[in-house]
């Protein structure tokens, strides 16, 4: 960090009809009077000082270093690196991850949980993921490892959770009744309507797969167990009407369904660039109009369906403040076929990324890959007033194609925040109160 | 040291983290009556299921539970109608929208109570919203009166439909159900809070504990009722002239309290209050006394026993001429706040010329002339800081007398901190005198004494407000408020007349207890500095007693940080030998 570094914002201001100021340090976010506001904007030192005055002041170094490391809370067990679908976005390349393809054993899957659960304290959670490429091509595995880790936790009297991201295409009715009977969160990858689907997830051959997977998936649909079933779409640049693939993906049944932006993959012609991310910018607040108007007609009861605004919402009402995007390398890893740790599910097999191996996890690798990337400790994060509601992007991406797309992440910030006020006076049922979040 | 301008309060937070981390100005959630420990069920204040006693206008609703029911009357569980109120205040003089539906619901409600004397009526149903409820679980019973309670607070003060009925106990089949078109009341007044004038005296705290309860001995305000008497004056003896107050005409300075449990068979030999609840308690009736015994205990009106009739204090004040015009009320006001903080200013003046127990300890000489000279002169700071702040609030009660008056009459409020009155009006209606501060000699307390005489100064003052104020045309709650300035004159002047009886053994000629104060120099730099808190402090409450939003408190709590400054800087400097020349900022 140069001595000539301007200080880094500690306010943003978000105009509308209720003028509002963030506190960047806490996420901390005010309503003030349009006075106020306009002095603030002008920078009348009188202003910035009474706002001062009003908020607490941040502890400077709450985020200088990542503090030590906790064990593992959550993993991901690369069950099969290999996939049947060949989607033209895909960041894992079919699923080998620029390998041959290959399958985790067992024995693999055993010890990754074992170490995991030995990690977590009694009366709280693990997660293990299962991921892929297809993680349903090596359902032997998924099957006897949720029976292991369930059986495992209630020995040592901690929970667990199970998570799966599938494309649905191999979901059978063995893998209904195993979702149904663990809180497991299923990921289904749903990028819209048939067409829209079809068009970039096909098989090898090249035939979509869109039907496969609603059909597979419909039993759990309808009734999910202790499940919780989402849809996760893939925004190509051919395509950024978010709003209808929110909407035909809901008429397909999904309860909850969140979308990101392409931003790596084999085929460059469908990944987001230069201007697009504007345009993907008017698409998820299209799609957040949507939404608004879909629970003031049907009411707050089941929540938001579409999770992106219902994510961004609930963080901006906790005040969620994180110096990294994700948990990669912190709380959570990713385990190879071989037992090695990775990252996170998208740094899979690649050296640079490799956090040691089962048994052997390397806290100085972690430690050396985190703290360089804290939002205070690098450009352009440290200069940017939404630094701790973003977090800096995702690891995997930055590195592979750099920081793209950052007005658009403020300016879907700014959206939210601006109607965070309006959406929590309009459906207060939607936000938890002070008490419910509280820790015990 | 230049004040600070004032400002009315900009930022709010809003997210969980702003509210959390924010320090919000004036009185915290935890202090309003909803969060109160008697949220429910009995409490301290009130047992506010009582509310939902007069949930629809012109109707009493008891709720009746199978628990506190005899067998024989599990019939009449549920939501029984006791009476129907047509003189009901939402009815006669209803709110302008409501003016039509209550003209039609008060007739219909008239041609019922001819009805009601029969057999008892129940509500049948309730319906809000397009939703009905009939009160009736699934075979058909009757529900439970909790339940319908339960339901009954449910309701939203919006429009609401019952239905009442009878139930069929022999042969004959009942009259027809009565449906009543109405709205659910409000409980509390949107703007100021007042209970809705419907609830009568009582009715609130009616089903809360009672004396004739074992456990009411040991119960002083930890869960039962807030309004269980404790320490108390004794009744005036029979034949013995009162004050139009009822307070004696010529009482003892010292009266004794008295502890309202005693034994009575221990009255010879504690016959007054000791200080503090354990000590009192060896001389307390005992819990079979309680039991046997209760209906002797004596009844507490203004917290003095009543043995005889009871005169309302408030008559002496309700007799009084009321003013002409809103105009010459309004003024006079303004001079009564003018007044409050002279007074307070005043008291002020004394506290600090008195002696901190540290110095009294030094002062009692050797060997100890004086061994209750710490205890008496700590008494005597807390007795005059107790009532100059009791001042300060009656100064801002009087800002909120003009706010409900300018919302009542239309008239413009500015409010009224400053100037203070820099004379003390007469109580006989002669030449005011210049107000001056001075230490606390005897002479000082004498005119404390009279300040707050009842009928005399200030309290006189308010009799003509009160008068005033009980005009229908003025909301209710202005003339609750100026009474309570009132009454606590008289709880000012009880105390001061206790000072004096602690204070007359030290003499009337340069008593021990005072320290030697003359008012500061205003050029003198420490004085200066004071005299400036001081205006800070008069500026923040004129920002702060401004109507707007309602956390816009953040000046008033800035003016209470202020005089905990100011109060260490006058303290200091009394002990210098300089008074606060407080007057000197406006002569």
């Amino acid at each position: 960090m140069g001595a000539a570094a301007a200080a880094p914002p500690w306010f943003h201001l978000v105009p509308g009809d209720r003028p509002q100021v963030l506190a960047v340090a806490r996420s901390a976010l005010f309503e003030v009077t349009s006075s106020l506001y306009d002095e603030l904007a002008s920078g009348d030192p009188a202003a910035h000082a009474e706002l001062a005055a009003a908020v607490p002041p941040a502890d400077p170094s709450q985020f200088g270093d990542v503090g030590p490391l906790p064990p593992p809370r959550a993993i991901s067990l690369n069950v099969a690196q290999a996939c049947n679908l060949a989607c033209t976005y895909c960041y894992a390349d079919e699923g080998r991850f620029h390998g041959r393809s290959r399958k985790m054993s067992q024995a693999v899957a055993r010890r990754a949980v074992d170490e995991l659960l030995a990690g977590v304290v009694p009366g709280e959670r693990g997660l293990v993921g299962f991921i892929g490429g297809e993680p349903l091509l090596n359902r032997p595995v998924v099957h006897a490892t949720v029976a292991y880790a369930a059986e495992r936790a209630a020995r040592l009297g901690v929970g667990v959770g199970f998570s799966i991201t599938t494309n649905g295409t191999l979901v059978d009715a063995s893998d209904v009744t195993l979702f149904r009977s663990q809180p497991f969160a299923v990921t289904v990858s749903v990028d819209g309507g048939a067409a829209t689907h079809d068009r970039h997830r096909s098989r090898h051959g090249g035939a979509g797969s869109w039907q496969a997977t609603i059909a597979n998936l419909r039993p759990l649909l309808d009734d999910p167990g202790l499940s919780r079933v989402s849809a996760r779409a893939t925004v190509t640049r051919d395509d950024l009407d978010v709003a209808r693939r929110v909407a035909d993906i809901a008429a397909a049944g999904f309860g909850e369904i969140g979308v990101s932006p392409a931003r790596t993959g084999p085929d460059p012609s469908v990944v987001l660039r230069g201007p697009d991310w504007a345009k993907y910018l008017d698409g998820l607040v299209g799609a957040a109009e949507a939404e608004l108007d879909r629970l003031r007609r049907e009411g707050p009861s089941w929540g938001f369906q579409f999770s992106n605004l219902g994510n961004a919402l609930g963080e901006i009402h906790r005040g969620t403040c994180r110096p990294l995007p994700c948990g990669s390398a912190y709380g959570y890893l990713s385990v190879d076929v071989d037992g090695n740790y990775a990252t996170c599910h998208r740094t899979v097999g690649e050296d640079r990324f490799r956090m040691g191996a089962i048994g052997d996890l390397d806290d100085a690798a972690r430690r050396a890959f985190l703290e360089p990337r804290l939002v205070d400790r690098q450009e352009p994060c440290r200069s940017c007033w939404a630094r701790y509601l973003c977090g800096g992007g995702c690891h995997a991406e930055v590195d592979e194609v750099g920081r793209e797309g950052c007005d658009m992440i403020r300016g879907w910030l700014d959206y939210c925040l601006s109607r965070y006020p309006v959406v929590r006076a309009e459906l207060p049922e939607l936000f938890p109160s002070i008490q419910e979040v509280a820790a015990p | 040291m230049s004040p600070e301008p004032q400002r009315v309060n900009r930022i709010f937070p809003r997210n969980l983290t702003a509210q959390a981390s924010y320090n919000v100005p004036g009185n915290p959630p935890s202090t309003r009556p909803e969060s109160g420990v008697s949220n429910c069920f009995p409490g301290l204040e009130y047992d506010h299921r009582n509310f939902e006693r007069r949930f629809f206008p012109g109707l009493v609703v008891e709720y009746v539970s199978q628990a506190d029911a005899s067998p024989e009357s599990l019939l009449r569980q549920g939501a029984r109608i006791v009476d129907v109120q047509t003189s009901d205040p939402a009815l006669t003089q209803p709110r302008p929208d409501q003016a039509d539906q209550a003209r039609a619901l008060r007739s219909s409600l008239a041609q019922f109570a001819q009805q009601l004397a029969a057999q008892p009526w129940f509500l049948v149903s309730v319906t809000q919203g397009g939703t009905t409820i009939e009160l009736v679980d699934d075979t058909g019973a009757n529900l439970d009166g909790l339940v319908v309670w339960r339901l009954v607070r449910n309701l939203r003060p919006e429009p609401v439909t019952i239905v009442v009925g009878q139930r069929k106990t022999g042969d004959d089949d009942p009259p027809p159900n009565v449906t009543f078109a109405g709205w659910r009341r409000n409980y509390t007044d949107a703007s100021t809070g007042v209970i809705d004038l419907s609830f009568q005296p009582g009715e609130l705290t009616q089903s809360l504990c009672s004396p004739w309860q074992h456990d009411f001995r040991d119960c002083s305000c930890t869960y039962w009722a807030s309004n269980h008497p404790d320490i108390v004056l004794p009744a005036v003896p029979l034949g013995q002239a009162t004050l139009p107050s009822g307070n004696p005409a010529e009482p003892d300075p010292g009266e004794p309290r008295v502890d309202w449990l005693r034994d009575p068979d221990f009255g010879e030999l504690h016959p007054w209050a000791l200080p503090s609840q354990g000590a009192n308690r060896r001389f307390e009736m005992s819990y079979f006394q309680i039991n046997r015994q209760w209906q002797d205990l004596a009844v507490v009106l203004e917290g003095r026993e009543i043995d005889a009739m009871y005169v309302p204090r408030s008559r002496s004040r309700d007799w009084a001429t009321p003013f002409a015009s809103d105009e010459e009320l309004w003024e006079r006001i303004r001079v009564l706040a003018g007044l409050e903080h002279l007074v307070a200013l005043l008291y002020l003046y004394a506290l600090f010329s008195v002696v901190d127990p540290d110095e009294a300890r030094k002062r009692g000489g050797r060997p100890n002339k004086w061994p209750m000279l710490p205890d008496d002169a700590a008494f005597t700071r807390s007795i005059l800081i107790e009532i100059a702040t009791g001042e300060m609030q009656h100064l801002r009660w009087a800002n909120h007398l003009l706010w409900g008056l300018a919302d009542a009459v239309d008239l413009p409020f500015q409010p009224a901190v400053v100037p203070p009155s820099l004379v003390i009006p007469s109580p006989t209606g002669g030449d005011p005198q210049p107000a001056v501060l001075s230490p606390l000699t005897a002479a000082t307390l004498q005119l404390f004494v009279d300040i707050e005489q009842s009928s005399a100064y200030i309290d006189g003052q308010y009799a003509r407000v009160t008068a005033t104020l009980r005009r229908p045309r003025y909301p209710k709650h202005l003339y609750q408020l100026a009474s309570n300035v009132a009454e606590e004159g008289e709880e000012h002047f009880l105390h001061f007349r206790d000072l004096q009886r602690v204070l007359k053994p030290y003499g009337d000629n340069a008593p021990v207890y005072l320290r030697t104060v003359t008012p500061g120099d205003p050029a003198d730099a420490e004085v200066a500095a004071a005299l400036a808190i001081y205006r800070q402090i008069t500026d923040a409450l004129t920002v702060g007693y401004q109507p707007g939003d309602i956390q816009n408190q953040a000046s008033l709590a800035d003016a209470r940080k202020l005089m905990f400054d100011l109060q260490a800087r006058a303290e200091a400097l009394a002990k210098a030998g300089k008074g606060v020349p407080f007057l000197s900022v406006w002569q």
